[in-house]
């Protein structure tokens, strides 16, 4: 496969990146390559989606962010960037929080 | 004495299918139609020096037996498969394909009639809208966010998608369910179809008295379903077709391909 062969577009930062569906199909312990492109940025979109769908409130969901690596987030789409920013913004944590776990 | 020659054959009453060597029953098929036993072998012609046939010598003797099915039979193309039906149950479900055409709502959103399975977001990545002339319109990402631009977002355990406000018509949503209550079979291409011992029960009536009913069994220790070319139809009036290749048992001295067995009583 070509280095720069792209089918898929990060649902977090937006960036192009390439998925097998059929490697997801078989066993995976890489389900979320379906939607972004790797295991932070998935991290991420269930802190947002869980905090979008009312199942965590904003506390819960700025706790999980806490934990994600936002390196970039600068360049995320609006909705995503707002989104993080809505979350954090009375949470006490200013701008960026530290990085994420390895 | 029952020594019954001529006789008439009302019908093949069903085929049942057994493991050769534990005797258990893999398959049992009652609707047969066209079923038929052949028979073949090979001729080898011994001729003199201007080539005029002398004798001919009968080896390789081979049995067939085919029928059709006037039903789909779900064990029956698992042996033609190769395969085993797998069950589900509420320990080992399923996954079963769904795609839904569901009418877009006033508020834009869409319920489903199943809850889509799979690890949390992955479950839904696109949207197809289906315009009023029937054709495909805008596609739809899932996003964690809001459903604006061309984002819908969802919520899992409402089973409900949101797309941007505005949009109408109807969507296509394809995804998978879990379901405790389905079977599956699968062709694989390292399978063949299994060697499997044959009981065919037949119904014969006495030409004198009709009313006289024997009960007859055709008996092949040996069949298998010959691979080289299985077709299932899958229009409403096509039926289920089999044909087995009938061999001889090796460690059987009589080599018997098949018995036909019919009793007085």
């Amino acid at each position: 496969m070509p280095n720069n062969k792209t089918n898929s577009v990060c649902a977090i930062c937006g960036r192009p990146y390439y998925c097998c569906s059929d490697s997801l199909a078989a066993k995976s312990f890489t389900p979320w390559k379906k939607i972004v492109d790797s295991k932070e940025h998935y991290k991420i979109f269930m802190a947002l989606m869980g905090y979008t769908n009312k199942s965590i409130d904003q506390k819960q969901a700025a706790e999980e962010l806490k934990h994600c690596d936002l390196d970039g987030m600068e360049h995320f789409p609006e909705n995503i960037r707002e989104s993080i920013e809505e979350i954090l913004k009375d949470s006490g944590e200013a701008g960026l929080p530290e990085g994420g776990e390895a | 004495m029952f020594n019954p020659n001529e006789l008439i054959l009302q019908k093949i009453r069903s085929v049942e299918e057994y493991d050769p060597s534990t005797d258990e029953l893999m398959g049992r098929y009652t609707q047969i139609e066209e079923p038929s036993l052949q028979t073949s072998t090979e001729a080898t012609d011994v001729t003199d020096a201007i080539g005029t046939p002398i004798h001919t010598f009968y080896r390789n003797s081979q049995g067939t037996f085919s029928f059709t099915n006037s039903l789909h039979s779900l064990d029956l193309m698992a042996s033609q498969f190769g395969s085993e039906k797998v069950v589900a149950d509420e320990t080992k479900k399923i996954l079963v394909p769904v795609s839904e055409t569901v009418e877009i709502a006033a508020d834009s959103t869409v319920t489903l009639k199943y809850t889509p399975a799979g690890a949390e977001g992955t479950e839904i990545k696109y949207v197809k809208i289906i315009n009023k002339s029937n054709t495909f319109g805008d596609t739809y990402t899932i996003s964690p966010t809001s459903a604006s631009g061309k984002n819908f977002t969802l919520n899992k355990a409402e089973r409900k998608i949101t797309l941007p406000a505005g949009t109408t018509g109807r969507a296509f949503v394809s995804y998978v369910r879990e379901s405790d209550s389905a079977v599956k079979l699968s062709k694989t291409t390292d399978t063949i179809t299994p060697v499997r011992k044959l009981i065919i029960h037949a119904i014969f009536h006495d030409p004198c008295d009709a009313n006289i009913v024997y009960a007859g069994v055709i008996q092949c220790q040996r069949a298998q379903i010959d691979p080289t070319s299985v077709e299932v139809g899958l229009s409403p009036d096509s039926k289920h077709a089999a044909t087995y290749q009938l061999k001889k048992p090796y460690c059987d001295e009589s080599a018997n391909l098949f018995d036909i067995i019919v009793a007085e009583q």
